[in-house]
């Protein structure tokens, strides 16, 4: 196979990349910010998940007796104006925030990576084409976007989403046409070119994962963006439809009475606010790891 | 343009024929003439020099003859074979056989990929072997260029520049190249490993018979490695020939002056009076070459000829190609009127 062998010496033994999960635990004990922030995400999603059995209340029992009751021991945030449990509510909600602000940036995400990295890599008419497309989804202000296709698909989160998933795309391609545009520069796209790399293998291996940092903290921006908008929607009835529940509804619902029990409406706010510093922290954190020149590596 | 094509080209021994070739960008400001209309050839095993200014085309010539650039028109044949009119699996052996290695060591190696695995690459790219292959060639690889194999687990951030240079000589040598295109290879290296990084040059040249095309500005570089030398000026070859006969003995006015502005060891009262040429201004625009001879804005012996007329591209002695009106076996137009230093001097400042 080679002739290059000069070494009378034992060949090094082959080496092996450490499996993922190693790689992880080594991530996270070097970076305390990563593990906590992890650990919260974890947390808000775990209890999300498992809320039918953690909930003390079902999220849906009305209380006609006990409306807009504040917080006591049955009830630790009280009820709500149709005296429903909000400690429950909120638990119960952060599903459908979540998956609500997942499905946006994921959405996001495929359609807008693909396309900004093939406009920023293929450049000439291709560029033009998708470029000019990008600019005409930007023009469009979101709650329209999310109006028209509610109205074509029928209402509901999943619809609403994708179409905020939509809006958000064009920010995206934007971005990592951008740095696409610079990459595709680089010497070492050259130097791979020249060993006679695919333009896929040279799009994949060099140019995405020198681009895509930006692009990893604007999804955890837009993950927070996402969770407000899914409330505006729900707002307007056009995402989660009741019995359901959001923590976006619930502020929704919970600002109406802010005056008489103002915790129903900051408790969800505050879930929002600790759940999109946590997202961000991550992909700040996310950033800094996929960076080699930012880490001692071992 | 067709001056240049009497050299001999269909000679299918030669490792890469350069038949006038032609290379031009078009951008906003006009057409950049980057090589135009260049014909020269490499023979299997040696190092062909190519040396010229900023500006001059060289490193565009020595990306196209890696397969880089697409030609305007001309042709780069390998082996007497052109790559558009093979077959797939012909032009993936062409890509492995005919290499470049960048001038800036860092930027060729991708920044998120350890060492070892951009050494892998090429190999990975080719198909060759599985990866506890690869893996071992990489290794034997990195100890040929003399670096310890433990430094595959780095980044090339954490390397110094001429390892990071032994580290793309090693990722070139995995894949056992004919042919390497060396683009100012020693150019961003500290002087001190200049001389061990040229010196792995020559031993891997010795050992593995590879041919080499030696792009540089630095004259003492070039007359140290080189077999022949090829000087270029806006895209076009002012002067071929061995290296010993174009270093010692240049004939074009152009290397003259290339030569004269290599700085010598030596007191000024003992250096050759003769070599004092000075360039004024810089090079030309290639927007807009000038006419005739592309030299003559610059050039200390330029007559009304040398604007209207373009020189043929002559054999003035054996092997010796120049594209001087003026030159001949003797010597080029400075080297005829010694009486004329004084001339030259205010031809020089008129320019």
């Amino acid at each position: 196979m080679t002739n290059l062998t000069l070494s009378e010496a034992e060949p090094l033994p082959h080496w092996e990349e450490p499996a993922l999960p190693v790689r992880l635990l080594r991530w996270l004990r070097r970076d305390p910010r990563a593990a906590v922030s992890l650990a919260i995400l974890v947390i808000i999603l775990g209890t999300a998940l498992l809320a039918p059995w953690i909930a003390p209340h079902s999220p849906t029992d009305q209380n006609i007796d006990l409306m807009l009751a504040g917080p006591s021991a049955d009830h630790w945030l009280g009820t709500d104006d149709l005296g429903r449990d909000v400690f429950s509510r909120l638990i119960h909600g952060g599903a459908n925030s979540l998956y609500a602000a997942l499905l946006a940036v994921t959405v996001a995400l495929a359609i807008g990576l693909p396309l900004g990295l093939i406009a920023g890599f293929a450049g000439g008419w291709v560029d033009q084409v998708i470029s000019r497309l990008i600019d005409t989804f930007l023009s469009f202000p979101a709650i329209i976007l999310a109006v028209a296709v509610t109205g074509a698909m029928g209402i509901g989160l999943t619809n609403a989403m994708f179409s905020v998933g939509l809006v958000f795309a064009p920010q995206i391609a934007r971005l990592i046409r951008a740095r696409t545009l610079v990459v595709r520069q680089e010497l070492y796209v050259d130097a791979a070119r020249c060993f006679g790399a695919s333009p896929a293998r040279l799009l994949i291996k060099h140019v995405l994962p020198n681009a895509v940092q930006p692009v990893i903290v604007q999804s955890t921006l837009l993950l927070a963006v996402a969770l407000l908008a899914e409330a505006s929607l729900s707002f307007l009835g056009l995402g989660v439809q009741p019995p359901e529940v959001s923590w976006g509804s619930m502020i929704a619902r919970g600002y109406l009475y802010m005056s008489i029990v103002p915790e129903q409406m900051y408790a969800p706010g505050l879930l929002i606010m600790i759940t999109a510093v946590a997202f961000n922290a991550l992909g700040e954190s996310l950033r800094s790891a996929l960076d080699p020149t930012t880490q001692g590596h071992g | 343009m067709n001056a240049l094509a009497s050299n001999p080209i269909d000679n299918r021994d030669d490792a890469v024929s350069v038949d006038d070739l032609v290379i031009h960008f078009h951008t906003r400001a006009g057409t950049v003439k980057a090589v135009d209309g260049v014909s020269f050839d490499i023979r299997p095993g040696e190092t062909f020099g190519i040396i010229g200014e900023s500006g001059s085309g060289k490193t565009t010539l020595g990306r196209a003859l890696a397969g880089l650039l697409k030609a305007t028109d001309g042709h780069i044949r390998y082996q007497g074979r052109e790559p558009a009119a093979l077959s797939k699996a012909e032009q993936r052996q062409i890509r492995r056989d005919y290499q470049i290695i960048f001038q800036d060591p860092h930027a060729a190696l991708n920044p998120r990929m350890t060492i070892l695995q951009s050494v892998m690459e090429p190999m990975e790219i080719l198909r060759d072997g599985d990866a506890r292959q690869r893996q071992r060639v990489a290794k034997e690889a990195l100890e040929r260029v003399g670096l310890p194999a433990e430094i595959g687990r780095r980044y090339p951030h954490e390397l110094s520049g001429g390892q990071k240079q032994r580290v793309n000589i090693a990722r070139t040598l995995t894949l056992k190249p004919r042919f390497i295109v060396c683009d100012e290879v020693v150019a961003a290296l500290d002087v001190s490993i200049r001389g061990s990084v040229l010196n792995l040059f020559a031993d891997l040249q010795k050992e593995l018979g590879i041919t080499y095309a030696f792009i540089t500005h630095d004259i003492s570089v070039v007359s140290h490695v080189s077999d022949r030398v090829g000087v270029l000026y806006l895209g076009r070859l002012m002067e071929v020939g061995p290296a010993a006969a174009v270093t010692e003995k240049p004939i074009h006015p152009y290397t003259q002056a290339l030569l004269s502005a290599e700085p010598l060891p030596l007191p000024s009262d003992q250096r050759d009076q003769r070599r004092a040429i000075r360039l004024q201004g810089e090079i030309p625009s290639p927007l807009a070459p000038p006419s005739g001879c592309r030299f003559r804005t610059r050039c200390p012996a330029a007559q009304s000829r040398c604007a209207e007329q373009e020189p043929a591209w002559r054999e003035v002695a054996p092997e010796h190609w120049v594209a001087c009106h003026f030159a001949d076996s003797e010597g080029g137009p400075l080297d005829r009127e010694q009486s004329i230093s004084f001339g030259r001097e205010s031809a020089t400042e008129t320019v």
